[in-house]
Parts: C-alpha cells; structure tokens; sequence
C-alpha cells in the first residue's frame, strides 16, 4: 500500500504526462475493481487506438478510467466508448491529431444515464457531473496515453477544443417527446449506448421567438456560416453535424409539429451559404454552398435545461469523421 | 523497486516500433522519385512543383504520384508497397 507522500509524487509524476489535471493514481486494486465492473477477462481486446495503433485491452481501459476518476459502475460505458475509439469509421486519427483540433464528444442512452447519474438536462457541456466529468475525460487520456496523441508532438491542432479535457452528454430522454439518438441509430429503446462523435467547439444558437421555424432558422444560419460548416468545400461536403436541443427550444419544436427527421429536412435544406457571401471570401462561383449533404448527416439530441431559449450546434470535424454507436454490455 | 512499480501503466504495454533513416542517395541525377500526396487542395500542385525543382536543381528525371484514400489516414499497404517497388526515393507532404 503506498504512503501519502508516495500518493503525491505519483499524481504530480502522472500530470506531467497526461491532461495536465490532477489524477487518482492507479494503484493495482482500484484497477481490478474497475475491471471487476466491466464483466470482461481483462486481456479482452477491444481495438487499436491511433495514432499509435496500440492494442487497447480492458485492463488499459480501466487504468485510464481511474486516472480520470471514474467510479466502477461507469466502467461499461468507458468500454464502449473505446470501442467506438478504436472504429476506422470515427477516424481518431484526424479527430485526435487534425490542426482544426476536434475533440471526441460521448452521447449516452438509455437507462445506464440513471443508474449512474448522467447529467442530461442544466449545464449539460459544463462540469459537476461526475459521470459526465470523468467519464469524458477518460476518453481523452485514452487518446493521449494509449494513442499517443500528445499535443505539439502528434496532436497537431491549431488551437485544440476545451472539450478535449472531457466531452460527455446525456440524452433527456425523459423529457423528450423524440426518439431517442440510440433508437434512431437500430437500438432498441431498453438498451444503453455510447455514441461518440467529433466536432468543433459548440456554437450556442440563441432565439427567444415562439415559433420552431424560427429556430431552425436560426440553427440552420448558424451552420451555414464560412468559418463553420463550410470551411471548405470539398473537405466539409459530407461531413455530419450535431443539434442540441434544450427544453424551451424542444417544447416549440414539438408544438410546431417538429420530430427529429422534419428537423433534419429543414436545416439540410436550409443551411446554405449565399453566394455574395462565397464571393467575399474569393470563390468565383454562381452556386451557393449548401452545407449538409443529406438530411441524414445531421444528428438531433435532445438536451439541456428547462429555462432559457437556447440550443447549441456541434459543426462536425470533416466527412471522414462519422458517429459510431456501441451498444454497452 | 521503483517506488512507482505501485502504480499501474496508462501506457499500455505495445512494443514501440524502431525505424532508422534510409542510407542516402549518392547522386540524384536520373533519379525516380515517389510522391505521396495526401488528398488536400493543391498537395498536388505543391509536391509537383517540387519534383519540377528536383529536375531543374539536381537531374532527377521520373516522377510517380498516389494519392492517399483519405487525408487523416496513413497511405495504404499496397500504395506505399508500390512506390518502394519503383522510386529511388520518395517525399511526401501535405496542402492545404
């Protein structure tokens, strides 16, 4: 058993190589417990991790996921996540090294958020969850310590995203008339999931008019901006995006008659940028930029808290970038 | 025994790969070179104007191309394979 002073030196050795947060250091019983909660051998392989290609077993898993301070139980929905990590479709080699600085942003579902207290409704980017907390920055010491994406070495981002300290959401399922993400995604409503997604710093989308037309409106304005959704062209064509919708907002959508596809058609129809705008960024064109290629590109999530008229767009990273969601055992 | 053998690895325990730079060329004249561009706006251009300079300067005389499937990920197998097979020697960069 190490000594107190031993406990300091560990975590102070530990924050120079991580997040540079304070960690719990992960000494050999904290870790079996962790890997105890998984329910799985702790040399199962789950994937390998980019950049570096490391193989990733739930042993490393649960080392990580103590270092973030992660409880036990959330240990399942870690698992998943760096299954999703481990995915060619999720391209954590762009999301974790690109210079446009992505970050890996977790989304759960199902009945996992209650059991272990997933914030899914005030504050829901911000901290004093400790679920939300550690279980996104789990995911991130993943990427730095097992990938091996450290910034100014392989992580070559310009100028990085808050969220790669920790990104992680709940849906309001509850609270919501919508389909659940993981439903929409072949789920089915009494399982748990992990989707995790990359995308740039949330843009907060602000309208105070009761009418959801008007918000999609101001949503699909919002993404349709040079310096966001359609940065350029050839890379962006394609590339999904993330609406999240918070109480006041979702009460007028639904209202309105607003279900999460109707929401998609909308923005994809309508998030264009207009061609005198192209042309004061130097593109000689006669053709407006649309910038969702498909009602299917965008993701609806229901999500945040019930005062206050705003709703928040995640720009996705590129087209290479896809969501993936893993169902958790 | 260190002190922090208490302490598990985040690290995980994958070999790290060695490599070692290539010997150099003694001449390039006549030369092929390899160019891997990888998928962004004018990496192309770029890397051709390059090879242009590498004629022009140093007498290298044949130039292949691939492009990579997707600009995040590494070259494939067979694309790196196949201009192994063929240059005297390769560069690579990236545009924007």
């Amino acid at each position: 058993m190490p000594d107190a002073e031993q406990v300091l030196r560990a975590i102070e050795r530990y924050m120079e190589s991580g997040d540079g947060l304070p960690v719990v250091p992960p000494t050999a019983s904290a870790v079996a417990a962790m890997v105890e909660a998984s329910g799985l051998p702790e040399a199962t392989l789950l994937g390998q991790i980019p950049p570096r290609l490391a193989n990733v077993t739930v042993r490393d898993v649960a080392i990580n996921a103590v270092l973030a301070g992660c409880k036990p139980a959330y240990m399942p929905v870690v698992v998943a996540a760096a299954r999703a990590l481990c995915e060619r479709r999720f391209d954590t080699f762009g999301i974790a090294c690109s210079t446009k600085g992505a970050a890996p942003l977790v989304i759960v579902n199902g009945p996992v958020r209650q059991s272990i207290g997933i914030n899914c409704r005030g504050a829901v980017f911000g901290p004093g969850f400790r679920a939300n907390a550690t279980i996104g920055r789990a995911v991130r010491l993943l990427i730095l310590n097992m990938g091996g994406a450290k910034p100014h070495e392989l992580d070559k981002g310009t100028l990085g995203h808050s969220g790669r300290f920790s990104y992680c959401i709940g849906e309001d399922e509850e609270d919501s008339a919508w389909t659940p993400l993981h439903v929409e995604r072949g789920l089915e409503p009494e399982r748990s999931a992990v989707t995790l997604w990359g995308d740039e710093a949330p843009r907060q989308v602000s309208i105070s008019v009761d009418s959801g037309e008007a918000i999609l409106w101001a949503m699909s304005w919002t993404l349709a901006t040079v310096g966001a959704g359609c940065s350029t062209d050839r890379d962006m064509s394609g590339a999904p995006h993330v609406l999240v919708f918070a109480k006041e907002h979702r009460d007028i959508l639904v209202r309105d008659g607003f279900s999460k596809a109707k929401i998609r058609d909308f923005v994809a129809e309508n998030a264009v940028v207009p061609v005198d705008y192209l042309r004061k960024i130097g593109r000689e064109t006669d053709t407006p930029c649309r910038v969702v290629s498909s009602p299917d590109a965008l993701l609806v999530v229901a999500a945040g808290g019930n005062a206050g008229r705003f709703s928040s767009l995640l720009p996705g990273w590129t087209r290479q970038s896809q969501p993936v969601t893993v169902p958790i055992d | 025994m260190d002190e922090f053998d208490e302490f598990l690895d985040p690290t995980g325990d994958a070999p790290i790969q060695q490599y070692s730079l290539a010997q150099g060329l003694t001449t390039l004249q006549g030369a092929r070179v390899g160019i891997i561009e990888n998928n962004k706006t004018n990496a192309d251009k770029f890397l051709m104007m390059v090879f242009e300079e590498l004629r022009e300067l140093y007498g290298v005389e044949q130039v292949k191309m691939i492009r990579k499937k997707e600009l995040s990920q590494p070259a494939l197998p067979d694309q790196i394979e196949e201009i192994a097979g063929w240059a005297d020697f390769a560069i690579t960069g990236i545009g924007d």
